[in-house]
């Protein structure tokens, strides 16, 4: 695993890719943090929530090309060819993934010393919210290696990997949007009365809501923490690092 | 070393290996020859446990590929035809590399290395990006990836496939001088490259073993004639006629015309003592038909499939 | 039949076959390994596995609201409805303080507090299920919280005090976090009886009252709707009759009722202003209160005396307590009186009735009357901002208080300075002395903190903003732009 890990971390700085995240990060977050800094209160738990809000284009750059480069040039026969298993390949390349993502979020670390500096706080619920960052990393950059396994271009996976944390993201928003059409349907029709219509559309709301990651770990700022979201977030990588791992080792099998 | 029993790969419908069996015994080089689409790569990539068989087994010095992957792989060294190359990065790190994924010990990794790169000769571009050597380079990077590790067996599928005929030169005396320490698998569609540095041969067909044969054993086969093509200028049934004449010549046909200009294609009995050639070239010479070109025909697979099943 | 099938599977290679049957076989297992876990792990454990390490337990909730909520039966579950869309970024709102909290009371009370978000422009309907008899006016962006046929409103700016300066700045800028008072009080006394009711007049163009109804539910006293319509009839069962904040007249109809009512000895309250109404002269509510020697006036009083002045215009000022009704208030002698009209005793006495000011300006007040639509300046002196008055002998005893300002029962006064303003706390007693009803049974919760992100604004001086602008926001982006383009070609010519 950790032959892999070091080739993909240190391939990040062999190529522009790296220096573009980790510059891209600090851009953004750095708007951020000179926006709050303009306001006269820092917090620095609204970044690290802003800058969540740009997983979707960071995470298809640094996943894009973890399998399906490997695909193109032909150096995934090493995987399959060595005496190392498709595990530690799928591991070594989501850790190597998530290392990146922990150097980007050392700008964020200079921002809070920067904000105590200033004389504000640095509550619990911000260390919240940092754990709840990489927990969340670690979902989406499970789900960009699951995209990038899936095809031998980096395009492609890059788009398929911003299609589903767009859907991720759009969850909640989808949610309420079937709730609304649910009630309005069931009451145009007048199927079922309106209390039960709004019942059934709550119930399907918070149905799909279960599944969003950002509803489930918002406390988490404001300094309440469960292990349950965290939980939730990991269970969801595992899933598709296996698929991932699934999908490497089909190769071997597949009669296509 | 390698013991292959019944291999059947499908892709489909399709059976592209369909029931081959053979051993690769140790210290031997093994030439794999056969036509494009003969499963020479498949059953390679079954062998390396990049690709798992639909039914048979493969088992390296005592280990199946697909139940104790890890130990059989380690004595395993493999080219494929495309080599795994990384363009970003630099011989010297790409074959580090290599060495974290064969558990290369940190002490033996130096002087393994640069055995290796002595051997390969690539020391002269350690430092060069990948992506930026020749085809010839590419090919050694790629033979010394699969010698990391120091694997008793390597599998090296068309070495020389797309490279000049200097560097192919050179890649058949790195596989001669490497069998002396290893077991050698080799795969390729021309027979000479085959005969140049292979102690035994499998031959495939349309994904079945069409001849397993020593190399003398193949050479006799194929014994009985060898082909010539002379082009030259002159009148062609005169020169026919002449050569027809010699002792050796079994047959003669004018293969192409053009004017004065023609190609002869000359079929030589090899039990003559003498070398037909010879007297060839000094007939022409007596008849005032200078010899444009004049050079042995390696016989086509079809061919050599014909007249080891025929 | 048989034979083909058999057939079949042997030509199937089974390798392959059985590999994808485990690479497929175990993907479903894991999913449903995981969906099984995470419900399971969410419904036992969500509770025991959440920890409030925020440093000042601002999502804890304290002893004294478990009790509460411990109170509450759970055949008869309370539910806390949010009239907007659940908020799911409340950067810089105070829905950071509240929509947590009350997910915490949610979780702690299980099945015996159920919290929804509704909101209204979405689904009209709710407001229909909440208030059938549409008492409340229920607006978005407000709590409902309604428990068997009780209902309470709790607007979310409510439940802070604000830094009264700021208001005027436009900055709002909260000074105490009363989520959990406000809350777990409106709880409690939404499980106590209501034993009094009072009706409130409408139809007279009248201000919005549900503050108010809060207020009055605090002591337990229900709240109704009593419209000026033809055969208009005061309710036996009415304990309060309230006018609040009316713009129009009583209609004529209406005079002799109410006569009868303060004659068998009903409660009356009533507020008006000159704001919104200066034409009003209210000539039959003055006949009404006229019976208990009380009459409004329609001019606008105007204070001169500096120490009394809130606002430049003299329109806003502090009046008085008169001395009579200084207990009902601890620690202040002074409230709030803006676009006062004066009160004052009626020029003919009836004899059976007496009157008393109850809140008064300073000896140099002016007032001004409308002439000619431009403010005139009337006379000087000393008047009276809230009159009270009863009958002075036998057994029934009407009550009656008229206000000629609308600072002490008004929702707009409330939401600006909240239910334990002086001003509220003086309105709350004077409902509880007519009443007669022991004092709201507010329970001790401990105040929350707010949270000050608020950084050291010496250090932080436009300089030192572009400084840092440059460093982070070019500088240190570029530095990686430039190492990316540095190994770029480094490496390119390798």
């Amino acid at each position: 695993m950790f032959a892999i890990f070091k080739r993909e971390l240190l391939s990040y700085f062999r190529n522009p890719t790296g220096y573009i995240a980790i510059a891209l990060f600090s851009f953004i977050s750095g708007v951020y943090f000179i926006n709050l800094l303009t306001r006269g209160a820092i917090n620095i738990s609204s970044e690290i929530t802003q800058m969540r809000s740009f997983f979707i284009i960071i995470v298809p750059i640094v996943t894009m090309g973890l399998f399906s480069e490997d695909r193109r040039r032909g150096t995934e026969v090493l995987y399959y060819t060595n005496p190392i298993t498709l595990f530690d390949v799928v591991m070594g390349k989501f850790l190597a993934a998530m290392s990146l993502f922990f150097i980007m979020f050392i700008n964020v670390f200079i921002h809070m010393i920067m904000t105590k500096i200033l004389g504000g706080v640095v509550v619990t619920g911000d260390w919240g919210t940092v754990i709840v960052f990489f927990f969340l990393a670690a979902l989406f950059v499970a789900l960009g290696c699951f995209a990038s396994a899936l095809t031998d271009s980096q395009l492609i996976s890059a788009i398929v990997c911003f299609v589903f944390i767009l859907v991720i993201q759009l969850v909640s928003t989808f949610a309420s949007f079937l709730e609304t059409g649910v009630v309005t349907l069931l009451e145009t029709f007048n199927i079922v009365n309106s209390e039960t219509a709004n019942a059934i559309g709550s119930t399907i709301s918070d149905a799909i809501n279960w599944l969003d990651p950002f509803t489930k770990t918002n406390n988490f700022r404001y300094g309440v923490f469960s292990v349950i979201p965290l939980f939730f977030c990991i269970s969801i990588a595992v899933f598709f690092l296996y698929l991932t791992f699934r999908i490497l080792e089909k190769k071997r099998w597949s009669q296509k | 070393m390698i013991e292959i029993n019944n291999l059947v790969k499908h892709y489909g419908t399709k059976k592209a290996v369909n029931d081959i069996s053979f051993t690769v015994n140790d210290g031997e080089v093994l030439g794999f020859l056969g036509p494009n689409g003969a499963g020479k790569t498949t059953t390679m990539n079954i062998m390396t446990g990049y690709l798992s068989s639909t039914s048979g087994t493969v088992i390296v010095n005592g280990h199946d590929i697909l139940e104790e992957p890890e130990l059989a792989k380690k004595d395993i060294g493999y080219l494929p035809e495309q080599p795994p190359l990384y363009n970003d990065m630099t011989v010297i790190e790409y074959l580090n590399f290599m060495c974290d994924l064969k558990k290369v010990r940190k002490n033996d990794r130096k002087s393994m290395l640069s055995e290796i790169m002595d051997m390969v000769k690539i020391n002269n571009v350690s430092d060069r990006l990948i992506g930026n050597l020749s085809k010839g380079y590419k090919q050694r990077v790629g033979i010394a990836q699969a010698l990391v590790g120091d694997p008793k067996i390597l599998i090296l599928d068309e070495p020389t496939v797309g490279l000049d005929p200097g560097q192919v030169i050179e890649i058949r005396k790195l596989v001669k001088s490497l069998s002396s320490s290893h077991s050698i698998v080799i795969s390729s569609h021309i027979l000479s490259e085959i005969q140049a540095v292979c102690d035994r041969v499998v031959i495939l067909n349309r994904g079945k073993v069409a001849a397993i044969d020593s190399i003398d054993g193949l050479s006799r086969r194929l014994s009985g004639t060898s082909k010539f093509l002379l082009t030259f200028r002159g009148s062609d049934s005169d020169a026919l006629a002449k050569i027809k004449m010699l002792s050796g010549i079994q047959d003669a046909t004018v293969r192409r015309s053009e004017g004065e200009y023609h190609e002869f294609e000359i079929l030589v009995s090899n039990s003559t003592k003498t070398d037909p050639r010879e007297d060839i070239f000094f007939v022409m010479a007596k008849a005032g038909y200078p010899i444009l070109e004049f050079r042995s025909l390696d016989p086509t697979l079809e061919e050599i499939f014909l007249s080891i099943t025929g | 039949m048989k034979n083909i099938r058999s057939e079949k599977t042997k030509n199937r290679n089974e390798r392959a076959y059985n590999l994808k049957l485990v690479s497929i076989g175990s993907v479903i297992i894991l999913l449903v390994i995981i969906l099984a876990a995470n419900i399971l792990f969410d419904k036992l454990l969500g509770k025991a596995l959440t920890f409030d390490f925020s440093s000042l337990g601002k999502y804890s909730i304290s002893q004294t609201t478990k009790e509460v909520i411990d109170k509450i039966p759970e055949s008869e579950p309370m539910r806390i409805v949010g009239l907007f869309e659940r908020p799911t970024n409340f950067e810089y709102s105070i829905y950071e303080y509240i929509v947590p909290l009350i997910d915490v009371y949610d979780n702690y009370a299980g099945s015996k507090i159920s919290v929804e978000y509704v909101d209204p422009e979405t689904y009209p309907s709710i407001i229909k299920q909440l208030d059938p008899a549409d008492v409340y006016d229920l607006k978005s962006d407000t709590y409902v919280i309604s428990y068997g046929d009780k209902l309470v409103v709790v607007d979310p700016y409510d439940c802070f005090y604000w830094n009264e300066d700021a208001l005027n700045l436009n900055q709002l800028l909260p000074t105490a976090n009363m989520v959990e008072y406000t809350f777990t009080n409106t709880i409690n006394q939404l499980m106590v009886e209501y034993t009094k009711k009072a009706y409130f007049v409408t139809g007279l163009q009248e201000d919005a009252s549900i503050n108010l109804m809060s207020i009055l539910s605090s002591i337990q006293c229900d709240s109704a709707e009593l419209p000026v319509s033809e055969g208009f009839k005061i309710p036996d069962d009415c304990d309060l009759l309230i006018l609040n904040g009316i713009n129009a007249d009583i209609p004529e109809r209406v005079q002799e009722e109410m006569k009868t009512y303060l004659s068998k000895g009903g409660k009356l309250f009533v507020a008006v202003n000159f704001y919104s109404n200066a034409s009003e002269k209210y000539e039959h509510l003055n006949s009404v209160l006229a019976t208990v020697n009380i009459s409004i006036d329609d001019c606008i009083i105007q204070e001169a005396d500096p120490s009394y002045v809130l606002v430049s215009t003299n329109y806003e000022a502090y009046v008085d307590i008169a001395d009579e009704f200084k207990s009902f208030i601890d620690n202040a002698s002074k409230l709030q009186a803006s676009y006062a009209r004066p009160i004052r005793q009626t020029d003919v006495l009836a004899s059976n009735a007496v009157s008393y000011p109850v809140l008064t300006t300073s000896d140099n007040a002016k007032t001004q009357i409308v002439k000619d639509n431009a403010l005139e300046l009337a006379n000087e002196g000393k008047y009276n901002v809230g009159m009270y008055a009863t009958y002075s002998s036998g057994d029934i005893r009407p009550e009656v208080y008229v206000f000629g300002t609308t600072d002490l029962s008004s929702d707009a006064y409330i939401s600006s300075y909240g239910y334990s303003s002086n001003n509220i706390s003086f309105t709350i007693s004077c409902f509880r002395n007519m009443l007669n009803v022991a004092p709201g049974e507010y329970i001790n919760v401990p105040v929350g903190q707010l949270d000050s992100r608020k950084i050291d604004s010496t250090r932080v001086t436009a300089t030192s903003i572009t400084l840092l602008a440059i460093v982070f926001v070019a500088i240190v982006p570029l530095l990686f732009i430039i190492c990316a383009t540095i190994v770029y070609n480094r490496r390119r010519h390798l």
